[in-house]
Order: structure tokens, then sequence, then C-alpha cells
């Protein structure tokens, strides 16, 4: 079974990326010039000192001990305490999970539901100003950095006209609709950018199939140029739009940093910059780590789902 | 009476030298048309032309009258009712004209519903009676089969119950045995000339042969125009242009002595640039 | 039309060289220094108006032109360094050799420069240096992977063959045959590459993660602007304007450069 020793192929290389990933992160936090003790207490602390939070922190140990030490914590769901506090790690990035995974979620599909309507558009009327239009907007939509974007949200919705909130987050289970109103504006912001990405993709997969000779049957049948790319075009652009997605996904997983700094969201994001702040490298690995193993899990997934589809459907799914 | 007439129909792509310049010919509800010609003679887009498929930048004059009905500026709106129910097509590429996300009895049964909108049990009813009209052995299993399980011919035969499926009264092939081996090009064309029946057809090919089967009158067109029409046998006995002629002697390899170069159209007939 | 948008590019890439050049050697003000009272709208002596200590804007804007073209160059040119030459190794050769690089950048992918940029400030503390080499690191993957795919399309060309069989080393090979022939999609990736670079570059220093205070860029304008939304959003304008007119630059270069290079898709257009 050939696509089966692909995929098992795969799954090697996967679980051997994620093992070497977690020992580059460790590396780069434990092994760089920088005494960590010395940092977390400041320059004025003296060696006696340092060396009493060091044996604390189990930092003695030899590298690799600490290192598999840290793994075997983490595949437990356990990754440690804080460096800073001293507190477990766990709850914080529990609570901190959820506000990211609403974050990127929808943004990722406020971001499919425009693009796919607007790159259909672009693809139509390619040959006419207001098809050439929408592709130049795209274009301008690829330059401008969310953050930015979201800022003059802000400014608009929050400061000007004062409909939303400028930053924070309420849990769903407080209130669902200041749930939503805190959402709104970062959502939009991550999404707006993503969009014009995944616009300009949707455009091409669809002048691509608006040339296929199926495409033209299913004029010849009787349907209008919408329906037939509604009804034959999408399918068959689906797969690899999934997979565009899919790696957009780890794309939009980093840049929800930066929007969770704009609006001041608790999330894993911001959960990072204070420990970054703080040289809490405890909190810093883990979330770290988390990250990385997301977007490697992602990209798994995108390839496997694609190893898996029938070759003779996925045809012009070839990327890069 | 007649069910299409074409008349001076030009139709050019930007500023280049007309695709089909001004050519016109009449079909009865019954009749059979060949059109004969080689790749960029404007056969294809003929075709395209009287289905209202053109790219939009086309320019198209002149005028089609389908049933009495001008087509020629006709609103995409009314033309899409056309398309698939009153005047359908056979295309060439039986490999690609099919979607291959889709299961083969969906397409065709799609055809039916979006012109008629019958319930899905009647309409697979009629899927699998066109399956085997088509000649298709198994017809609930293909129904139920993707593009790619399918032969080429199986696939022809499917695109022809998809174009034949709300009973039109004109049918165009394009090419419609061109991509198939020989043998199954022979079932193909039989099954056409039986279907095709009671249908007016205008037959688009290269091969002079394959249309001397199923056409008695045919147009040979030439750089975008038709340089002759009539009976099939009589162009045969007596071309009156030297492409025509050309067109005869390379389709008749047989009949060359071993010893002789194969006979081309270029023997007989040289573009006007050329010469 | 095409043409069109190289030199769109270019004029947008330039505007924001003259910028930097310029504020190499002069500057309106010290951009480093209070020079006028806060928040000063646009008008004369600061064009631009002042920021929310008084620094003038647009010297740091001048100044951010300076930064952001250096961390893109040193970045861009990093990762080409690194990353074209096992790109065309891994190209010319065969076996699980040829895959072990590609399967290397698939790891490093999951390290986008954000993340790294952030690891690195969190281990050593953030600074332009980090930047750069983020940025560098997470960018190699992108060459080493386009470099592989197109020694491979040079690689059956018959003159490649025909050099092999006649005893040209390997390396003569490499950087008289392939490179050459490689050099226009590496080109259109190189420019595609900067535009990422420098939308990298504005996210980690609007985070603090980047340059520190003495050397103003456009991401910490913004950081700073943030503090005065409701009293002068007009400091938010400029520097966003700067970053998304550099991406963009680089990005219709890529695009115009890729038009140029690759024959059949002109003649689709």
């Amino acid at each position: 079974m050939t696509v089966l020793r692909r995929v098992g192929i795969r799954l090697a290389w996967f679980i051997g990326s994620l093992a070497l990933a977690s020992f580059l992160i460790f590396l780069i936090t434990n092994k760089l010039p920088g005494n960590i003790a010395q940092v977390i207490l400041g320059t004025n602390a003296s060696p006696g000192e340092a060396a009493a939070l060091e044996e604390r922190l189990g930092l003695t140990k030899p590298f690799f001990t600490r290192y598999l030490d840290w793994m075997a914590g983490v595949l437990r769901f356990d990754f440690g305490v804080s460096y800073y506090s001293g507190e477990a790690i766990n709850p914080l990035i529990a609570s901190r999970f959820e506000v990211s995974a609403w974050l990127v979620g929808l943004g990722m599909l406020l971001a499919v539901v425009i693009a796919i309507p607007v790159g259909s558009y672009a693809a139509m009327r390619r040959r006419h100003a207001d098809g050439v239009a929408v592709s130049a907007l795209s274009q301008i939509g690829l330059a401008i950095p969310a953050f930015w974007a979201g800022i003059w949200l802000v400014i608009v919705f929050a400061v000007n006209l004062g409909w939303l909130p400028a930053g924070g987050y309420v849990s769903w289970w407080e209130s669902p609709g200041e749930w939503l109103l805190h959402l709104i504006l970062p959502v939009t912001s991550l999404a707006l950018v993503q969009s014009s990405v995944l616009s300009r993709y949707v455009r091409s997969a669809v002048i691509d199939v608006s040339h296929e000779d199926y495409f033209r049957t299913a004029r010849a049948v009787g349907w209008s140029r919408i329906g037939a790319l509604w009804r034959h075009g999408m399918r068959n652009i689906a797969i690899s739009l999934l997979t565009v997605i899919g790696l957009q996904l780890a794309t939009l997983l980093v840049g929800a940093i930066l929007i969770e700094q704009v609006f001041a969201l608790p999330g894993l994001g911001s959960a990072l910059l204070m420990a970054v702040s703080r040289r809490d490298l405890g909190i810093v690995q883990a979330i770290v780590l988390l990250l990385v193993w997301a977007v490697l899990l992602i990209n798994f997934l995108v390839d496997v789902t694609y190893q898996l589809v029938d070759p003779r459907l996925r045809r012009r799914g070839e990327l890069q | 009476m007649n069910i299409l007439e074409v008349t001076d129909l030009t139709v050019r792509f930007g500023r280049n030298r007309p695709a089909v310049d001004s050519i016109s010919f009449t079909l009865g509800a019954h009749d059979r048309l060949g059109i004969i010609g080689q790749s960029g003679s404007g056969k294809s887009v003929t075709s395209l032309a009287i289905m209202g498929l053109l790219p939009e930048h086309a320019q198209v004059s002149g005028s089609i009258r389908f049933d009495g009905r001008e087509l020629v500026g006709l609103p995409e709106r009314e033309y899409r009712k056309l398309r698939g129910d009153a005047v359908s097509m056979v295309f060439q590429e039986p490999m690609t004209a099919l979607d291959p996300t889709m299961r083969v009895g969906r397409q065709l049964g799609e055809v039916v519903a979006l012109h008629h909108g019958e319930r899905r049990g009647s309409i697979r009813d009629g899927v699998l009676d066109w399956l085997g009209r088509v000649g298709i052995t198994e017809p609930a299993r293909i129904a139920d089969s993707y593009p790619h399980e399918l032969s080429g011919g199986q696939r022809q035969r499917a695109l022809v119950a998809m174009a034949l499926a709300n009973e039109p009264a004109l049918v165009l092939c394009d090419e419609p045995t061109t991509a198939l081996d020989v043998l199954v090009q022979r079932q193909i064309l039989r099954l056409l000339d039986v279907q095709l029946r009671d249908r007016a057809t205008v037959f688009v090919s290269h091969d002079l042969a394959v249309v001397r089967e199923v056409c008695p009158r045919v147009a040979v067109m030439l750089e975008g125009r038709i340089v002759e029409q009539g009976d099939i046998e009589q162009i045969i006995a007596e071309p009156r242009h030297p492409y025509t002629a050309g067109l005869i002697a390379s389709a008749r390899i047989d009949r060359v002595p071993r010893d002789q170069p194969l006979p081309s159209v270029a023997d007989f007939y040289t573009p006007a640039e050329e010469a | 039309m095409k043409r069109g948008t190289l030199n769109l590019g270019l004029t947008l890439i330039g505007i924001v060289v003259v910028l930097a050049a310029v504020g190499l050697v002069w500057t309106p003000f010290d951009p480093t220094k209070i020079t006028g009272s806060p928040l000063q709208p646009p008008g004369w002596p600061h064009v631009l108006g002042t920021d929310g200590l008084g620094a003038d804007v647009l010297s740091r804007l001048m100044s951010g032109a300076k930064i952001c073209l250096l961390v893109g160059i040193v970045s861009v040119a990093g990762a080409a360094v690194v990353g074209v030459p096992i790109g065309i190794f891994s190209g010319m050769t065969r076996g699980w050799i040829s895959d072990l690089p590609a399967r290397l950048s698939d790891i490093l992918y999951g390290f986008p420069a954000l993340l790294l940029a952030i690891l690195l400030a969190a281990a050593v503390g953030g600074s332009t240096w980090t930047a750069m080499i983020a940025i560098s690191v997470a960018t190699i993957p992108a060459f080493v992977r386009l470099a592989r795919a197109a020694t491979y399309q040079v690689m059956s060309h018959g003159y490649i063959e025909a050099a092999r069989v006649s005893g040209i080393p390997k390396v003569a090979i490499a950087v008289r045959h392939v490179l050459p022939n490689i050099a226009p999609v590496l080109g259109v990736q190189a420019s595609v590459s900067f535009g990422i670079a420098i939308l990298a570059e504005a996210g980690l220093s609007y985070l603090g993660l980047g340059s520190g205070p003495e050397a103003p860029t456009w991401g910490r304008m913004l950081r700073e602007a943030q503090d005065y939304l409701f009293n002068a959003p007009i400091l938010a304008l400029w520097p966003g304007l700067a970053i998304a007119v550099a991406t963009m630059g680089f990005n219709l270069l890529g695009d115009g450069l890729r038009d140029l290079f690759d024959p059949r898709l002109r003649e689709m257009s």
C-alpha cells in the first residue's frame, strides 16, 4: 500500500521534527549566553543567592538531563513552573489558549468568507475595470501589517465612533454579547489582511478552473457563469484551497501575537510577551513550543490530507 | 421550415483577421451538416458562436436564427434556457470534459434538473435510462462512478447522454470522436447516427472520412470562410476548390501506390500568403 | 501594463531608498532628541509634526527607513547565502541526502520569524541583530526549496548532461551553469522575501523586540503612537504608510520580475 507507506514516512518525519524543534527551543533558551538566575535576580544579586536559586530551579543538573526532564513533563501535559512567580504554568496556558483559539479560528473563518466571493469576482471580471480594482485592492492589503489595520479600526470604531471597545476581553461564559463585541475588531483586523492573501489565491484558482473543459461543459448544459463556478468550479478548487488555508493558519497563529498586543487581549501571545519582558524562560519555552508544534501539526495534517486525496482528483492542487 | 439559419456570421477577436468570416448555411429540422476544416479554420468558433459560449471579448455580427429566434445579441438569461435544453453540444475531450470530482450520474441528472427541475427519484430513473440508451451496459454502476473510473468510450457516451438528455432540437458535435481510438470511434459514430436521427445536427470535424459516415451534406471551411458546401458524395467526386481536392486526396491513402509519396493538402492548395 | 507593475514597484522602493539615503547624511532634526513641543500637527519647521515626546516625526521616519532597508538587505542576503548553496547541492544530488535539506527546511518552517525573534529576545535580549538573525533564519527555507526545485529543472537540460559527461567538476557546473539559470527565480524570491522581512521587522519592533530606543523604527513609532490615539491619531498614519509603501514596492517588484522572466505568463496576459 504505497499511500500508507508515504503517510507512514511522513508521520515518522513529523515526530522527528517535533523532537528536533523542542530541542532547538530548549537549546536557545538554555544554552545562549546569559545566566538565568542572574537575569531573574538582577545584576546586584550576590553569587550565593544566584547559586541557591539555580539549585532550586534544578539548573545545576546536566543540560541533557534537564531537556529530558522537561520533555517528560510536556508529554504528560505538565509544563513545569514559572521561574518568575513559581506558579504552575498549566493553568495559565489553559486560560490563555481560549482567547487565542477564538481569535485565530474566527479570523480565518471571516477571511475565507470574504476571500471566496471577492476572489471569484476579481477572476470573473478580470477584463473589466472593477475586477482589476479588486485585484489592486488585494495587492494593497498584502502590504499592510495587520496590527496597523487594527490600530486604524480602533481609531475609527472605538475612538471616533465609540461603537466598539478598543481592547480587552470578556469570556463567552460571562457575557456572550460582550464577548462578541470585544472580538469584532481584533478578528476583523486579522481577517482583512488575511483575506487579501487568500482572495489572490482564489482569483488565480478560479481563472484556471474557468479554462477547464468541464467548466465549458457546465456552461454548455445551461449553467450561468456563477452557477457553473459554484457547482463545478468550487468543488475542484476546494482541495488546493484547503491546503492554502492550512498553511496560512500557521501565519495567522503568529500574527495573532501582534493583534493581541494591539487590543490588549489576554491570549497566549500576550502571556508570551509578558514572560519575555520578565525573562521567565519556563513560560517562554512552553508557549513557543506549543505554537511551533501547532504550526508543524497543521503542516503535517495538510500534507497527509493531500496524500490521502485521490491523485486524479487533486490535479491542479500542486503547490509550490 | 429551417431550424437553423446562419447568415453572414462574422466573429472577430480583437483587431485580428476574423476567425469566422461572413459564413452562411441553413439546416432543416432533421438535417445533418458536416463542417470540415483544419484547426484554426473557424469551425469550432462557429459552433461556439451558435452556443453563445464565445469568450467575452469576441465581436459577433451577422445573424443566427434558431427556430425563428435571433440568437446574436440574445440576453444571457434567455440563452441559458436554450443551452443544454433546445440546443446542446458534444465536446471533443472526453477525458477532461466531465467534472472529475462529481459522480457521472449526478452530472447527467443535473442537466435535466437544471431545466426541468424534476423530483430526485424520477431523475435517477431518467439517468439510468439515458445511460442505457447510449449503450452503457451497467448503467447503475457507471452512474455511481467518478469520470476517472470510466474508459474513454464510456465517458464519451456519458457526454452524449448529457447532450441528449433534454431532447434538444439541435445538437452541435465538436470533433466528438477525435480523442478516441479507432474501434471506439466506430461505436460512437454508430451511436450518434442512431441517436441524432430525429434532430438537426452540425458535425464539426477535421476528418473527412468521419464526416462522410454521418453527414449527407458538408461545408468546407478555410481561414474562416466556407469555400464550398453541398452534397458530400458530389463534392468528393468533383471538388471545386483545390483545398477540398487536397483534403480528399490525403484522406485516401489506401489508393496511393506503395512507392509514391503520401499526398498532402499542400500539394493541392497553398495559402495565399505563402504563394 | 505588466511593465507598469515593475515600474510602480521600483518607484515605491525608490521613495524609501531616497528617504533612507538622505537620512544617512542629513535629517531635519536629530531623530532621537526632543526638538520641539510634543504632539505638534504637521507644519513648519516640523513638516510631519512631532511625536508624544516632541521628537520630529519626519526625521524619525527617515531614520526608520534606514533600519528597515538594513534589516531587509542583511536578512535576505544572509538567507540567500546560506539557503541557495544548500538548495543547489540538494538539487544536484540524488537519494536521501538530497531530501535531507528539504526536510530540515520543513522544520524551520515551524519557526516563523516572529517566534524565533521572541525566543532570541527572551534568551539574550532583543536588538536589531536578533531581529536580523531571526528573520534571516526564517527566510532560509524559502531559498532552499526554491533553489532545489529550480536546480532540478535546470539539471534536465542537455548541456548540463554534456558538461557532466565531459568531467567538469560539480562545483564548476553549479557556478557556471546552474546559478546563472536559476538567478531570475532567486531574484523574484529575494524581492518577495524582502517584503516579508519588512513586515516582520515592523512587527518585531512594534512588540519592542527589535532595535532599542536609540534607533527609531517604524514599528516602534507605531507602538508609541498607540498611546495618543485620542489626541493625535495622525501619528499612527505615517509609519504604517511607510511600511505599506516599502512592502508593496518589493511585492510589486517581485510580481514585475516574474512577468518579465516568465514568457509563458506574459503570453497569457
